[in-house]
């Protein structure tokens, strides 16, 4: 699931799947009606196809038996017959056939015998005036029948040649042929696009099938509704036609078989197959660039602000713009949107920014002028009284030289007043060494208890290592953390029990710093059992003059959590009024100090 | 192409007419001749009295003259010698009315000019493809007249070319002794000479088996036919 993470893959993917997705359904629904219709229309076909040779076969019935008709009727037939001399009569059907262009043409006398024939044999044509047809034509009857030929099949009408109107006289029967053949169905198929096959007692006798398959249709000539079927390499739907030889003939087992090919059909469906796949693959491939491409609109200004923003944020260049006037890529609307409102907040943060910081600065120009007004007029008065003294006219040298001493150590805590703002003002420049902590801790507990007060206790683990850092800075911190430690203790417990300068290693010492090491962390632990620290003024403790002694600058914690953060570690402060404070130091085993060389 | 049917029956009997029968008994001169007489039933069925109407009937008028019944002939088979000199070739008239022949049917002896008067409202036609008579008088408007002789004898039946309904038969003889019906079949054949001969009546096309008949001097004789 990882590629969905992604913004642009998502969209891709998403506009991807429903491209796909709704041309696939298309190419379904589409396939399936195309399917359904081309069936259909093959039924239909074949009806349409079964409903014209059916048309056929009557009007052809219908003509032929009115061709016999008239030709029964005209005199010279009559005339003829009525000789009941073959040669006569034989002259009469060679012109009538010329004309009639009949397949067969039989004329029988009036006794049952074949006066003259034209096409087929004599065989045939006594089988013709054997039939029970022409034996009715001579009862003055007329039929229509479908005989089995040599080749096709035999539509035979008999009329009888008779003259006189209210009493005919029969005078004989005409019988006249045609051929349901293969030329036929040849001229059939050519109209219908249909194989047909005419049949008779369940044999195939013509059809524009290929000879070999003729035995396989015969079958098809009792298919009564449609029916599918392979024949040799092609598929077919058949539906057979029953071939009533008239209207009143007697029932008859000819048929003729439609039969429709369904290659046609399967060729068209697979050229629309084949067109529907190359659709939808050039749809899936445009609608994947397409999305592609609308992704790219989205992800590429997104990429753009996120480049700039982790640039703000390394840098901490709030005057870093997103450039998009320019560019193509920012036509998108959101995108200019939100780059313009990434824009409008980096303004904002750096307004911000520098009112805070100007605030902050007048802020502490106001606490850095209490702090100067009062600890720099009382050295300034102590000063200005030695001063005086040293006027007096009568000056013991005594008191010279106290005087001195005083001046002196004025302007030493003069000096140290303003070493400590440029401490804190002043960018820190750490210079980088090894370090041993433990030994560091020592020396700075003996550092800070060098007035009198409370004594240190220490608590240095052997498995702490040295460390990669700046030792004189860190020693600084650890002074300033001391110091501020024993001072808490001594303003809970304003009586010290102690006048040693030397470390007392003490568990139950009021102050007790402790070193620990862990996988990746070195920690020194301050902590004293002093008065605490007012939490309402716990969030301020880090800000530079704040102070809640007299005589402090209100800079020792800031310069210290200054150190501690510049050396890569963390300074954090714990505290209970009336019960102590604990201050942690993480400082990390790795050296990456000279990750940060400012404050 | 062979040909393998019998000839038509009526076509033998003409054939023998024309040859010209032997007398199977002869009479010196100065005997009274004879008469032969008597009824033809004709009793047929007519057999396609419900067929549907044919091509043929559209174009007949809707009315005609009732047609009389269809006259019989009745002959001698084989007549008395010198039987053929005695014939008196004239001339016969067959009119054409109503898309009708009028007679129907005309009994000549050989050698007698018919003539055939178009007495209808339209065109008519008279041709035969009958064996004593091939002959084709070609159209001809109303109020001309066409005439053939018959020489040979035989039965000749006639059509029109233009209206297939119509047709006559006309019997060609080569001695005088044949009679036709009247309206109730009566037929009677004079100047027979006394003998006994063989007597055939014919009826459209349908001949009966020769029935012998003897002829006493100067009486009559009577013999009735029943044809099917």
């Amino acid at each position: 699931m990882r590629p969905l993470r992604s913004l642009q893959s998502r969209i891709f993917l998403a506009s991807a799947l429903l491209t796909v997705l709704s041309i696939g359904v298309a190419i379904y629904l589409v396939s399936l009606r195309v399917n359904r219709e081309a069936e259909s229309s093959l039924q239909a076909d074949i009806v349409a196809t079964r409903a014209l040779v059916d048309q056929l076969r009557t009007t052809r019935a219908d003509t032929f038996t009115m061709m016999a008709r008239l030709l029964a009727d005209t005199p010279k037939l009559k005339a003829a017959v009525d000789t009941n001399d073959p040669p006569t009569v034989q002259d009469v059907a060679d012109d009538n056939q010329e004309r009639l262009h009949s397949n067969l043409l039989v004329v029988t006398s009036r006794s049952g015998q074949v006066l003259a024939w034209v096409g087929g044999t004599l065989a045939e044509a006594r089988l013709i005036a054997a039939h029970p047809s022409t034996r009715a034509a001579l009862e003055g009857g007329e039929g229509f029948d479908l005989l089995p030929a040599s080749e096709g099949m035999l539509q035979l009408a008999t009329v009888p040649v008779s003259i006189g109107l209210e009493h005919p006289e029969v005078l004989g029967a005409l019988s006249v042929g045609f051929l349901l053949d293969d030329e036929l169905a040849a001229q059939l198929k050519s109209v219908t696009g249909t194989d047909v096959a005419f049949g008779l007692d369940g044999k195939i006798l013509a059809s524009t099938l290929p000879s070999d398959l003729r035995d396989e249709a015969s079958s098809l000539l009792s298919a009564l509704s449609p029916r599918n079927v392979t024949l040799g390499p092609e598929e077919y739907v058949a539906l057979a036609l029953p071939l009533a030889p008239g209207d009143k003939g007697p029932p008859s087992s000819a048929a003729a078989v439609i039969l429709r090919s369904r290659e046609p059909q399967a060729r068209f469906l697979r050229e629309i197959n084949t067109e529907l796949v190359v659709t939808a693959v050039v749809g899936v491939l445009l609608a994947t660039l397409l999305s592609f491409a609308v992704a790219r609109t989205i992800t590429r200004p997104l990429a753009a602000i996120t480049a700039v923003m982790r640039d703000v944020a390394s840098t901490g260049d709030l005057t870093r713009k997103i450039a998009f006037r320019s560019s193509r890529r920012w036509q998108d609307e959101d995108a200019r949107l939100l780059a313009t409102t990434f824009n409008t907040l980096t303004e904002s943060i750096a307004r911000f920014q520098r009112e805070i910081s100007q605030k902050e600065r007048l802020s502490s120009l106001g606490r850095l002028s209490t702090v100067i007004a009062h600890e720099v007029r009382n050295p300034l008065m102590i000063i200005k009284t030695a001063l005086h003294t040293l006027r007096q006219p009568d000056v013991q040298s005594a008191a010279i030289r106290e005087a001195a001493a005083d001046i002196d150590g004025e302007v030493a805590r003069l000096n140290r007043i303003v070493n400590d703002v440029l401490d804190f003002a002043r960018p820190i420049r750490f210079e980088l060494g090894t370090v041993e902590v433990n030994a560091l801790c020592r020396e700075s507990a003996v550092a800070a208890q060098a007035t009198p007060g409370p004594p240190v206790s220490l608590t240095l683990s052997p498995d702490v290592p040295s460390l990669t850092t700046d030792g004189e800075h860190l020693r600084l911190a650890l002074v300033n953390l001391i110091v501020n430690a024993r001072q808490a203790v001594d303003a809970r417990q304003p009586v010290a029990a102690t006048a040693s300068g030397g470390v007392v290693e003490q568990v139950d010492s009021p102050v007790r710093v402790s070193t620990q090491a862990t996988d990746s962390q070195v920690v020194i632990t301050i902590a004293d059992a002093g008065r605490g620290i007012d939490p309402v003024d716990l969030p301020r403790i880090f800000d530079p003059y704040f102070t809640t002694k007299r005589g402090g600058t209100g800079l020792g914690l800031p310069i210290a959590k200054n150190i501690v953060e510049g050396l890569g570690g963390t300074l954090a402060v714990v505290s209970a009024p009336e019960r102590g404070t604990q201050i942690r130091i993480e400082l990390p085993r790795m050296a990456e100090n000279n990750r940060r060389t400012e404050s | 192409m062979p040909r393998t049917l019998p000839f038509f029956v009526l076509v033998t009997i003409a054939a023998v007419l024309g040859d010209g029968a032997i007398p199977t008994e002869l009479h010196a001169g100065g005997m009274a001749n004879g008469i032969i007489r008597g009824r033809v039933e004709v009793r047929r069925t007519t057999t396609n009295s419900d067929r549907r109407p044919t091509v043929a009937s559209l174009g007949a008028p809707p009315e005609r003259e009732r047609t009389i019944p269809k006259q019989s002939v009745v002959y001698l088979q084989s007549a008395p010698r010198g039987a053929f000199e005695q014939t008196d070739p004239g001339r016969a008239v067959m009119d054409q009315r109503n898309e009708t022949f009028v007679p129907h049917v005309l009994a000549i002896t050989t050698g007698t000019i018919v003539d055939f008067p178009n007495s209808d409202r339209i065109y008519h036609n008279v041709f035969s493809l009958s064996k004593p008579a091939k002959f084709d008088l070609g159209r001809y408007p109303v109020g001309r007249s066409r005439a053939i002789r018959f020489d040979r004898p035989g039965i000749v039946r006639v059509f029109c070319d233009i209206h297939s309904h119509m047709n006559a038969f006309i019997l060609v003889f080569s001695h005088p002794y044949f009679a036709l019906t009247d309206g109730e079949g009566q037929y009677r054949i004079n100047d027979v000479p006394p003998g006994t001969y063989q007597v055939v009546a014919w009826n459209e096309g349908v001949t009966s088996d020769p029935k012998p008949a003897v002829v006493p001097d100067g009486a009559a004789t009577e013999l009735d036919f029943l044809l099917r």
